[in-house]
C-alpha cells in the first residue's frame, strides 16, 4: 500500500528561507519624529495653560479655584516612577542587544508595571483633585494636559508590549533589536513630557 | 559628526529660539527671562513663547536623533545591519484594514458627538485594526517567504478572526431580525418568524439533500439571504419600533445629557 | 516553529529582488492597496474634488459680499459659516492633502525606494482623512462648522477636524521618514532631490504645527460641549483655527512648491540646477521661517477676545520681511538655471511659473503687510495674500502632478487642457487675491460680516465691485480647477509617454512609466544630485569618444 507524504505547516515553516534583516532607522526614525509631533499638543496646551495662568495672577486673582487641590505627593510618586522606568527601558534595550531574552523579560515586565503604576497614581491624582472635569477652565485644562499624557504612557506601553510580543518570538534580538530602541526612544519623550507637566502643574500649579 | 539632516534640524531649533526669545521680549518680558524660560525675569505672553520654546526643544532632539543616525545613509544604514549591501524594503501587500480603521475612526468621530456606543465601537475597531497591523508585521518578518509568513498568520489569526466574524455576523443577522420584529404588530411578528424559520429549514433541507451541490451556489444563497435580512432590518429601524402599551408613563431620560441650542456666537472678531 | 534572526547576508541575498505577496487586482487594488502611487494618486483626485467644492463657495461667498449691507445669497449667519467652509476647504482638505498625496506617490522614486517607509499607515492615513473630511462638510450641512447653532453639529465639525489634522500628520510622518531613511546608496541628504528636501523641511514643519492645532481643537471640542465656553463657543472655534491661514503659518504650506518649481525647472532648462545647495538652503529657510503656530489668538479664562499680542511686535515683523529672503534668492537661482539654459516650455514649467509668481507675491504682499504704517494688519489684504499664496502653491502642485504623471498614471496628461486649467487657476487666484488686498488697502476689514464699516464711504462702491470681482476669481479658479481635473481623468492617448519622456535629473526618471511593484530593477550610481542627468551625459560622452 502507497503511503502519501504529509507535510505539516511546521515542516513548511522550517523550510523557509530565513528573513532577510529589516531595514535599521526607519522605525526609530519614525518614532522620534512621531513622538515629537505628538510631544508638541501637550506642549502647546501647557502654553495655554501657563498664559492663562499668568494673566489671572497678574490680575492679583487666585489661579486655582477655592477645592482645587492639586497634590505635590501623587504628581511626584508619579515623576519618580517614570524616572525609574528610563533605567528599566534602558535596560531591555541592552539585555536584547546581548540576546539575553531572560532579562529582557524581566525587565518588559518591570517597565509595564511601573507604567500602570504611573497611570494609577495620575488617575488618584484626578480623584483628590476635588475638581469636576468642567467646573473651571483650570480644571478643564489640567483634566486635559494629564489626560493626552496617560494617553501617551498607554500607546508607550502598548508599543513596548508589542516589541516585547516581537522580541519573545526571536525577532528582535542583537542587531535586529532597534524595534524595541524605538519603543524606549518614544518612552524616553513620554517621560520628557511629563517632567514639563509635572514642573508647571504639580510644582508651580 | 554633523550632518546635513542634523544642520537642518537644530537650524530649525535655532531659528525658533531666537524667535522665542525675541518673542517674549517684546510681549512684555523682562530681564533674563526669555533667554532662561523665565527662571531669571518674565517671558512675556506664555502661549506663543511655550510654542516656539517646544518647537526648540523638540528640533534639537531630532536633530541629536539625526546626528546619531548619521542621516540614516544607506551606507551607514548597511554598517549598522551588518551586512555588505543595504536591506531593501519590501512593498506592502494588499489589505483592507486600512479602510477599516478609516471606519474605526467615523465611529470615534460620530460617536463622540451623538452616541457613547457608537464611540466605545469605534474604539473597539481601531483596536482590532492595531492588533491585525501589530501580527502582520511580526508575520512579515517571520522567514524569508512570503507565502510561509502568510500561513504563519493565519495560523495564529484564523482561530480568533473565524469565531470573531462569525459571532459579528450572527449579532448582526439577530440584531436585524430583530428590528424587523420590533416593527411590526405583534400578530403579523409572529407570522413572519414563522415564514422565516420555515424559509431556513427549507434552504437548509435543500443544500443537505444536493451534496454535490456548488459551494458558489451555497455562498450565494447566503449572501443573497444575508443581504434581505440586513436590508429588512435597515428598513425595520427606520420605521421605528411599535408602540407597547405596558409602559405608558414616558420618562424624559431621552433629554438627558442634550446640549441647548447654541447662542449666537459672541466673537465677533472673525479672521479670515 | 522556529522563527529565528536570519544569517544576514544570506538572507539578504535571497531577498535581494523584494518578492512581495501576489499584488492586488480589481477592488483590491484600490481600497485594499499599500501602495504609494496608489494612495497618492487617490489623495489628489479626492483633494481636487474637495478644492473644486471649496472655490465654488468662496466664489458665492465674494459674491455675497457685493452688498455690504444686505445679503442676497446666504443669511449673514451662513455666509460666515460658509466663509469657513471654504477656508478649510481650502487648505485641510485641498492644498495640504494634495501635496501629501503627490509626495507620498513621487519621494519614494525619488530617492529609490520600493514604497514609503509605512505604506499601512499611509494607506490608514488617506482613508481617515477621507472620512473625516466627510465628516466635517456633513456638518455644515446639519447647521454646524464654525457659527454654527446646532451643537452636537459644531462638535463634529472639531473633532471630524482633529482626525484630519491626526491623517495628516501620519502620512506626513510616512513622508518624512521615506526621505529621511530609505535612500539609495549613494544618495546622501545633500544629493537629495529638491521636491524631496523640501518635503523633509517642510513636512518637519507641518509635523510641528498641527498638533498644536489639534491641542488647541481638543480643549475647544471639551470646552464648547462641556465646559464654560471660555473658548469663546461656537464664533471662537474658527478665531482657533484662523491663524493657519495666515503668516508665518501660510507659508509653510507652501514650502513643498518650493520644491516642486526646483526639480523642474533645470529638467526644462536642459541645465542642472543651479546651486543645488544654495536652494536646499533657501527651502530650508523658507521651511524654519514659515512655523507660525505662536503667532495666534490666544485666551481669557473669562471668554472674552484675547488680543493678537504679537501682530506689529518685531518677530512678526521680522519673519514677515525675511520670508521674502528665499523666496527671492530660489527665483534667482530659477532665472540663471533658465538663463544658461535651452528652455523648453513644457505644461509643467509654465505651471510651475505661474505658480511660483503668485506666490512670490503672496510673500511680498506679507512684508507689506507687517510694515505697521500702512495699517493692513487687520484687512482682506491678508485675506488677498492668503488666496494668492495658496491658489499660487495649488497651481504648482497642479504643474506637479503634469510634470509627475507618467509615473503617477503611465501617460502624459493632454497639453492643452492641463495649461488651460492651470490658466484659469492662476488667473482667478490673481484677480481675486488683488482685488480682495485692494479692497484691504481700502480699509475693509478682515470681518466676514460689516467688515466695509470702516472703508470711507466715498470707496464703498469700489470695495464692493472688488469683493465681487475676487468672487468672479474664485469661481474662474473653481472652472480651471474641472478644467484639471479632466485633464487628469482623460489624459494622452495613445502609446505611453516611456520611462523619461522630459529627459529628467532624478532618479524618479530612471524607472519604467508607471513603475512596477518596487519600482526599480537596477539604480544608476548616484554621485551627485542628479544621476539621471549624469548618466545620460556620461553615455552621450562615450558616443562621442567611440565615434570620434
Amino acid at each position: 500500500m502507497a503511503t502519501t507524504a504529509v507535510t505539516t505547516d511546521l515542516e513548511v515553516f522550517s523550510e523557509a528561507p530565513p528573513a532577510p534583516p529589516a531595514r535599521p532607522r526607519v522605525l526609530l526614525i519614525g518614532t522620534a519624529l512621531a513622538a515629537g509631533s505628538a510631544s508638541m499638543v501637550i506642549f502647546a496646551l501647557i502654553g495655554l495653560y501657563a498664559k492663562m495662568r499668568h494673566d489671572v495672577l497678574a490680575d492679583g486673582e487666585v489661579w486655582m479655584p477655592e477645592e482645587g487641590n492639586v497634590q505635590l505627593t501623587p504628581g511626584s510618586m508619579a515623576m519618580v516612577t517614570l524616572l525609574l522606568s528610563l533605567l528599566t527601558v534602558a535596560w531591555i534595550v541592552q539585555a536584547l542587544r546581548n540576546d539575553d531574552r531572560g532579562h529582557a523579560l524581566m525587565a518588559f515586565g518591570v517597565t509595564l508595571l511601573l507604567g500602570a503604576a504611573y497611570i494609577n497614581g495620575a488617575a488618584y491624582g484626578w480623584q483628590q483633585l476635588g475638581l469636576g472635569v468642567t467646573s473651571s477652565p483650570q480644571a478643564l485644562l489640567i483634566y486635559t494636559i494629564t489626560g493626552l499624557h496617560v494617553a501617551m504612557v498607554g500607546i508607550g506601553l502598548l508599543f513596548l508590549a508589542v516589541m516585547g510580543f516581537r522580541a519573545v518570538g526571536g525577532q528582535l534580538t542583537g542587531r535586529a533589536a532597534e524595534g524595541v530602541s524605538a519603543a524606549a526612544l518614544y518612552w524616553f519623550v513620554t517621560v520628557g513630557v511629563y517632567a514639563t507637566v509635572w514642573y508647571t502643574i504639580t510644582i508651580t500649579k | 559628526m554633523i550632518t546635513t539632516g542634523s544642520k537642518w534640524f537644530f537650524g530649525l531649533g535655532f531659528v525658533s529660539l531666537v524667535l522665542a526669545a525675541a518673542y517674549g521680549w517684546t510681549t512684555g518680558g523682562n530681564g533674563l527671562g526669555p533667554l532662561t524660560a523665565g527662571y531669571k525675569g518674565g517671558v512675556g505672553d506664555h502661549f506663543g513663547y511655550g510654542i516656539l520654546l517646544a518647537a526648540a526643544v523638540i528640533s534639537i532632539f531630532l536633530g541629536a536623533v539625526a546626528t546619531a543616525a548619521r542621516d540614516a545613509d544607506a551606507e551607514v544604514v548597511a554598517q549598522v545591519a551588518g551586512t555588505d549591501t543595504v536591506p531593501p524594503v519590501t512593498p506592502a501587500g494588499a489589505s483592507y484594514w486600512p479602510p477599516v480603521a478609516g471606519f474605526g475612526a467615523a465611529l470615534i468621530v460620530i460617536g463622540l458627538v451623538s452616541e457613547p456606543l457608537l464611540f466605545v465601537f469605534g474604539l473597539i475597531v481601531v483596536g482590532i485594526v492595531l492588533v491585525e497591523w501589530a501580527v502582520q508585521a511580526w508575520a512579515d518578518r517571520a522567514t524569508g517567504d512570503p507565502e510561509t509568513n502568510r500561513r504563519i498568520r493565519n495560523r495564529l489569526m484564523n482561530p480568533i478572526e473565524y469565531p470573531a466574524a462569525g459571532a459579528l455576523a450572527l449579532a448582526v443577522v439577530a440584531l436585524a431580525f430583530a428590528q424587523v420584529f420590533l416593527a411590526l404588530s405583534a400578530e403579523v411578528a409572529v407570522w413572519v418568524a414563522l415564514a422565516a424559520a420555515v424559509v431556513i429549514v427549507a434552504a437548509g433541507f435543500l443544500i443537505a439533500s444536493r451534496p454535490r451541490i456548488s459551494s458558489n451556489v451555497v455562498v450565494g444563497v447566503l449572501v443573497v439571504g444575508a443581504l434581505i435580512v440586513i436590508g429588512l432590518g435597515v428598513a425595520g429601524g427606520v420605521a421605528g419600533t411599535r408602540e407597547f402599551h405596558e409602559h405608558e408613563e414616558e420618562s424624559d431620560h431621552g433629554a438627558e445629557g442634550a446640549l441647548a441650542p447654541l447662542a449666537a456666537p459672541a466673537v465677533v472678531e472673525v479672521a479670515r | 516553529m522556529t522563527v529565528t534572526e536570519a544569517p544576514r547576508d544570506a538572507a539578504l541575498e535571497a531577498a535581494a529582488a523584494p518578492s512581495p505577496s501576489a499584488p492586488p487586482t480589481g477592488l483590491a487594488a484600490v481600497v485594499g492597496s499599500g501602495d504609494p502611487r496608489t494612495i497618492g494618486k487617490l489623495f489628489v483626485g479626492t483633494s481636487l474634488l474637495f478644492l473644486i467644492a471649496s472655490a465654488v463657495v468662496g466664489s458665492l461667498v465674494g459674491i455675497e459680499q457685493y452688498d455690504t449691507a444686505g445679503t442676497e445669497i446666504f443669511g449673514a449667519d451662513t455666509t460666515l459659516r460658509m466663509f469657513t467652509l471654504q477656508a478649510t476647504g481650502l487648505l485641510f482638505l485641498g492644498v495640504l492633502p494634495l501635496l501629501v498625496g503627490l509626495a507620498t506617490a513621487i519621494v519614494p522614486l525619488q530617492v529609490g525606494a520600493a514604497t514609503v517607509a509605512f505604506p499601512r499607515a499611509s494607506a490608514a492615513a488617506y482613508w481617515v482623512w477621507l472620512v473625516s473630511s466627510g465628516l466635517v462638510l456633513a456638518s455644515y450641512a446639519i447647521d454646524g462648522g464654525p457659527f454654527g447653532t446646532e451643537p452636537e453639529a459644531v462638535s463634529l465639525y472639531i473633532a471630524g477636524l482633529i482626525a484630519v489634522l491626526v491623517a495628516l500628520a501620519v502620512a506626513t510622518v510616512s513622508v518624512v521618514t521615506t526621505v529621511a531613511t530609505l535612500r539609495a546608496p549613494g544618495m546622501s541628504l545633500r544629493r537629495t532631490p529638491l521636491f524631496s528636501w523640501s518635503m523633509l523641511v517642510g513636512g518637519s514643519v507641518w509635523l510641528l504645527t498641527l498638533p498644536v492645532l489639534a491641542g488647541v481643537l481638543l480643549v475647544t471640542y471639551l470646552d464648547l460641549r462641556y465646559g464654560e465656553q471660555f473658548l469663546g463657543g461656537s464664533g471662537g472655534v474658527w478665531n482657533r483655527v484662523a491663524w493657519t491661514l495666515w503668516q508665518p503659518t501660510l507659508y509653510v504650506v507652501a514650502v513643498p512648491a518650493l520644491g516642486i518649481i526646483a526639480d523642474i525647472v533645470p529638467v526644462f532648462a536642459r541645465r542642472r540646477h543651479q546651486r543645488h545647495r544654495s536652494a536646499m538652503f533657501l527651502i530650508g529657510l523658507a521651511a524654519a521661517l514659515g512655523f507660525g503656530a505662536w503667532a495666534q489668538l490666544g485666551a481669557t479664562i473669562d471668554g472674552s477676545d484675547a488680543p493678537a499680542v504679537w501682530i506689529n511686535e518685531a518677530p512678526w515683523q521680522a519673519v514677515g520681511f525675511l520670508a521674502v529672503v528665499p523666496v527671492l534668492g530660489l527665483l534667482g537661482l530659477w532665472t540663471g538655471t533658465l538663463g544658461r539654459g535651452k528652455v523648453k516650455l513644457g505644461t509643467p514649467l509654465i505651471l510651475a511659473g505661474m505658480g511660483g509668481l503668485l506666490v512670490f507675491l503672496g510673500v511680498a504682499a506679507g512684508a507689506a503687510t507687517v510694515i505697521g504704517e500702512l495699517d493692513l494688519s487687520g484687512t482682506t489684504w491678508m485675506t488677498g495674500q492668503t488666496t494668492l499664496v495658496l491658489l499660487g502653491t495649488l497651481v504648482v502642485a497642479l504643474g506637479g502632478v503634469a510634470f509627475w504623471a507618467p509615473k503617477l498614471y503611465g501617460k502624459l496628461l493632454p497639453d492643452v487642457l492641463s495649461r488651460l486649467g492651470g490658466t484659469l487657476v492662476f488667473l482667478g487666484a490673481l484677480v481675486a487675491g488683488i482685488a480682495l488686498a485692494v479692497a484691504g488697502a481700502l480699509s475693509q476689514s478682515r470681518l466676514v460680516t460689516g467688515g466695509a464699516t470702516a472703508v470711507d464711504s466715498g470707496d464703498l462702491d469700489t470695495v464692493e465691485t472688488l469683493n465681487l470681482v475676487s468672487g468672479i476669481g474664485l469661481g474662474v479658479a473653481a472652472l480651471g480647477l474641472v478644467v484639471a481635473a479632466l485633464a487628469m481623468a482623460k489624459r494622452r492617448s495613445g502609446d505611453g509617454p516611456g520611462d523619461d519622456p522630459w529627459d529628467g535629473h532624478t532618479l524618479e526618471w530612471a524607472t519604467s512609466s508607471p513603475p512596477a511593484v518596487g519600482h526599480f530593477a537596477t539604480l544608476p550610481a548616484i554621485t551627485s544630485e542628479a544621476p539621471v542627468y549624469d548618466a545620460r551625459h556620461a553615455a552621450a560622452a562615450s558616443k562621442t569618444e567611440a565615434s570620434a
